[in-house]
């Protein structure tokens, strides 16, 4: 696994993590590849040919948008809360998939714990919590084997 | 049939509150007290302020639960009352009582992982403030309504290990009559 990103609910990110140190991009280049991601994301959703939301009893609570992105060589997964976060990483195409997922809802985890209920932090605001930072680098290293 | 707080047992008091709407509870509040304050500095000393009038109440509540409506009067007993049956109480286990090196007015209590604190980061720009200063506030609380005079502080000890560890220490300095009324009660 590469690169972890957080965006808010308006497709800004709020925070990024690299898990390598050969990633070389800018702290600008990671603003505009978030964002972009979001913006793709929308568009999915509107021109999706299948409409699950409104069929659906409560289908409005589900999300809607990219969740896998296959490429070669690299996939990004993406998972979205209910409330509109994005959580995505970028990981190698070998990287199991299902752990993945559950990563990225660790991740979200660990951030209703250590960034919701820090009274110094404003929501949708960059995250700069040493508790959080470090809570995900321990999850990153209980996968790191597995990939 | 939906029983009143009056109805209910006065002596329950085991995980009755789960830990996010603690942590969320006190986050909120150190949100209105830094709202509440012109500088950041005097967030310590709102958050203080608040703890003490709890700790006035959670004195009457042990006292009752635990102690047959009875409260210590000697200072250590007192004292370890704090760290082990009220700390269990508010934070779900004992903190460690220290003596104070340099004078004998001086008493701490050390505590590894406080639970106000478990969430919290205090970014750099506040790394003076430890919100333990509301715990400190209750320690004060207290002691003063048991009728021991004193001042609590919370301080933040780094440990550097690795990875670093903060501990949350209560440095409590007593006025000059309670250790004058212990050596007078220590005589007779």
């Amino acid at each position: 696994m590469y690169t972890l990103y957080i965006n808010n609910r308006h497709g800004s990110l709020v925070y990024q993590k690299d898990f390598l140190s050969d990633v070389k991009l800018t702290a600008n280049d990671r603003i505009r590849l978030a964002s972009t991601f979001h913006g793709l994301s929308a568009i999915a959703a509107q021109i999706s040919p299948v409409n699950t939301s409104k069929r659906l009893p409560f289908g409005f609570l589900q999300t809607t948008g990219i969740s896998l992105i296959e490429a070669e060589g690299f996939r990004i997964q993406c998972f979205e809360t209910l409330t509109g976060l994005k959580f995505f990483a970028v990981a190698s195409s070998t990287f199991p998939a299902v752990i993945l997922d559950s990563f990225l809802k660790q991740v979200y985890e660990v951030y209703t714990d250590y960034v919701l209920k820090n009274p110094f932090h404003d929501i949708d605001m960059p995250i700069r919590c040493e508790l959080f930072d470090r809570a995900v680098e321990n999850l990153f290293n209980s996968i790191k084997g597995l990939g | 049939m939906k029983t009143s707080i009056l109805d209910r047992q006065f002596s329950k008091s085991k995980g009755e509150v789960s830990l996010s709407l603690y942590a969320f509870l006190f986050s909120e509040m150190v949100q209105y007290c830094l709202n509440n304050v012109e500088q950041s500095q005097q967030l310590e000393d709102k958050l203080h302020e608040v703890g003490v009038r709890v700790g006035y109440r959670v004195l009457d509540l042990l006292c009752y639960r635990d102690k047959a409506n009875r409260r210590e009067v000697r200072l250590l007993s007192m004292l370890s009352f704090v760290s082990q049956t009220c700390w269990r109480a508010l934070f779900g286990h004992a903190g460690d009582l220290l003596k104070g090196q340099d004078s004998e007015l001086e008493y701490m209590i050390n505590d590894k992982s406080l639970l106000l604190t478990k969430f919290i980061s205090v970014p750099r720009d506040f790394s003076h403030i430890n919100c333990g200063a509301y715990a400190a506030g209750i320690v004060e609380g207290i002691l003063q309504s048991a009728e021991f005079p004193c001042e609590a502080s919370a301080h933040t000890v780094e440990e550097s290990t690795n990875p670093p560890t903060r501990s949350t220490t209560v440095l409590i300095r007593f006025a000059s009559e309670v250790v004058e009324r212990e050596k007078r009660l220590q005589n007779s």
